[in-house]
């Protein structure tokens, strides 16, 4: 009880204070564009995001808060009838496309950046752009499932998210909830759109990836500036809650992954490790790091499922990612790290067994 | 009555690249192409009825052969051949012979015997056609052919696929169990064919020289 005030206090900065609270959201795109210490200098790499932000006044602003994938197929140059493997996905995505990719009836919802001025720089195989951090990840998602209902809803925004009657929904959330640590999740005020996530999380309304977050830290934890991410709190143990770690490339079992140096793990919670998964972000080959384009995949994974199993429940989805991940394809897999494994898609197709 | 040594009739069975199969090793292998005029001696009936076609890989015998390839993992990472669902003991087999009617008509009739794996059906069938040269000068050729099969049909049968909680117990197209379609879209892609010359025409002009 005496904490309450403090947790009202807390509530009262964040809505006036819009540009800290601002500040604190965008800490997990930031970090989606921080490369591994072996390969990139930090130095270099702030000079890029310069780049980004200086070029990017030049871009389109767009506000849009829904979009179809043709949409963004005219903005990005793609098409949406002729899906390519490209060299960041796993060739698990190939498998599955061989078999003719449908991808429809199901809708993702990316919450994320789609209004700041701040623009990263990279490479999806479409040509090098400069795109907010929400259109990249948004972009990422639509990618995998290219037939999906896309839509957008800046993570500014305080109304709750709205989920689509039909079909299933999968919902993107590749940023975090930074506040002191030292508190609950439930001590937090969350506006309605979060409440609404983890509304959605609870009731298995919705299957929900949660980017994992890029302190290296487990799931839940504090970071070095001791900070917590409370969104990953208030997640844990939703029927439908994925966290999402990355893998720095994609793993196979004659070429095994290991964990991205920048991404949390599951850490040895069992309620986290056992909705846990890692992917591979294939940050040489893009130029984005960061946990934010590990959750995307998962997305597109879940909405490829949807529209396979198309009366399967969101938590039906979820376990069937959760259930199928393979662990052979990790070096020195650990549960505490990698949670139930990397994700794969064309396990999580497969029948069980077949007469 | 014409002789089975006729020019027509050895240009015919040269032009419709009938097979006739080794009698020995002929388990999957069929021979096209020139069929040297010994052989064919070597196959008189009756009134002159010569066996034309002896083919122990038809079409629909390969298009299953074809399906035999490949396979995908299991949920549970258990590899799921194809082979096994799509090989037959014993191969479909077409014979087919011509018997002559008069100097510039033939008839031509056989029979397909049939296939079956775990995972399909090569119904038996019967074929009849009737062919025709009619020698417009001293140097050029008229020649047609025409068939048509009964039967003979390649019939695809389903999977009984067990998705665990995600999609239960359901009715798949085997070669698509795991693929992107849902089960039910897979049924439609179940494969009912004929074979490609089930109804054919065949016209030839030649010039000898």
């Amino acid at each position: 009880m005496r904490t309450q005030p403090l947790f009202a206090l807390s509530l009262a900065l964040m809505a006036a204070l819009p540009t800290a609270h601002a500040q604190s959201l965008r800490l997990e795109g930031r970090f989606g564009l921080k490369p591994p210490a072996a390969s990139h200098g930090e130095s270099d790499d702030f000079a890029r995001q310069q780049r980004a932000r200086g070029e990017g006044r030049q871009a389109r602003d767009d506000r849009d808060s829904s979009t179809d994938l043709s949409t963004l197929a005219k903005r990005t140059g793609g098409t949406r009838t002729s899906p390519t493997l490209q060299s960041w996905m796993s060739t698990d995505v190939a498998g599955a496309w061989a078999a003719g990719y449908k991808g429809a009836g199901t809708t993702m919802l990316f919450v994320d950046d789609f209004r700041s001025t701040q623009y990263l720089s990279g490479n999806l195989g479409t040509g090098n752009k400069v795109l907010r951090h929400g259109d990249w990840t948004s972009l990422e998602g639509s990618m995998i499932a290219p037939s999906a209902t896309l839509k957008k809803q800046d993570f500014n925004t305080t109304s709750a998210i709205a989920l689509a009657t039909t079909g299933l929904n999968v919902v993107n959330l590749s940023y975090a909830m930074y506040a002191a640590a030292g508190y609950s999740a439930s001590q937090i005020g969350w506006s309605a759109k979060e409440q609404s996530i983890i509304a959605a999380a609870q009731n298995g309304k919705a299957v929900i990836s949660k980017a994992a977050g890029n302190d290296a830290i487990a799931v839940g934890g504090t970071n070095a500036s001791g900070k917590v991410d409370y969104l990953n709190l208030a997640l844990k143990g939703g029927v439908t809650t994925l966290f999402v770690g990355a893998l720095s490339t994609n793993g196979t079992t004659a070429s095994p992954a290991t964990l991205a140096s920048y991404s949390n793990y599951a850490g040895a919670d069992t309620t986290v490790q056992n909705q846990f998964l890692v992917v591979g972000v294939e940050g040489s080959r893009t130029g984005l790091y960061g946990t934010s384009f590990a959750a995307p995949v998962i997305t597109g994974y879940a909405a490829i499922l949807g529209s396979k199993f198309k009366t399967a429940t969101p938590t039906q989805i979820t376990n069937q990612l959760l259930n199928t991940a393979r662990q052979d394809t990790i070096r020195n897999y650990s549960s505490a790290i990698h949670g139930r494994g990397e994700a794969s898609l064309s396990r999580a197709l497969a029948p069980v067994s077949v007469q | 009555m014409f002789k089975s040594t006729t020019p027509w009739f050895k240009a015919a069975l040269l032009g419709w690249g009938l097979g006739l199969a080794m009698l020995a090793g002929a388990q999957t292998g069929s021979w096209h192409g020139a069929v040297p005029s010994g052989l064919i001696k070597a196959w008189p009936m009756a009134s002159g009825t010569q066996l034309i076609e002896f083919n122990a890989q038809t079409p629909l015998s390969e298009l299953a052969q074809a399906y035999r390839v490949g396979g995908y993992q299991a949920a549970g990472g258990r590899w799921i051949g194809h082979d096994a669902w799509y090989r037959a003991d014993v191969p479909d087999v077409r014979i087919s012979w011509m018997t002559p009617i008069t100097a510039q008509w033939g008839l031509i009739w056989g029979l397909n015997t049939g296939e079956q794996g775990p995972k399909y059906t090569i119904t038996p069938g019967l074929r009849l056609g009737v062919a025709n040269e009619t020698r417009l000068s001293p140097h050029w050729r008229f020649s047609m052919r025409a068939m048509w099969s009964v039967g003979s049909r390649f019939k695809e049968k389903p999977c009984t696929a067990d998705y665990g909680d995600i999609g239960g117990v359901q009715a798949v197209n085997c070669r698509l169990a795991a693929g992107l379609l849902s089960p039910a879209e897979t049924l439609q892609y179940l494969t009912h064919a004929v074979p490609h010359d089930h109804r054919s025409i065949w016209l030839r002009l030649t010039y000898d020289f």
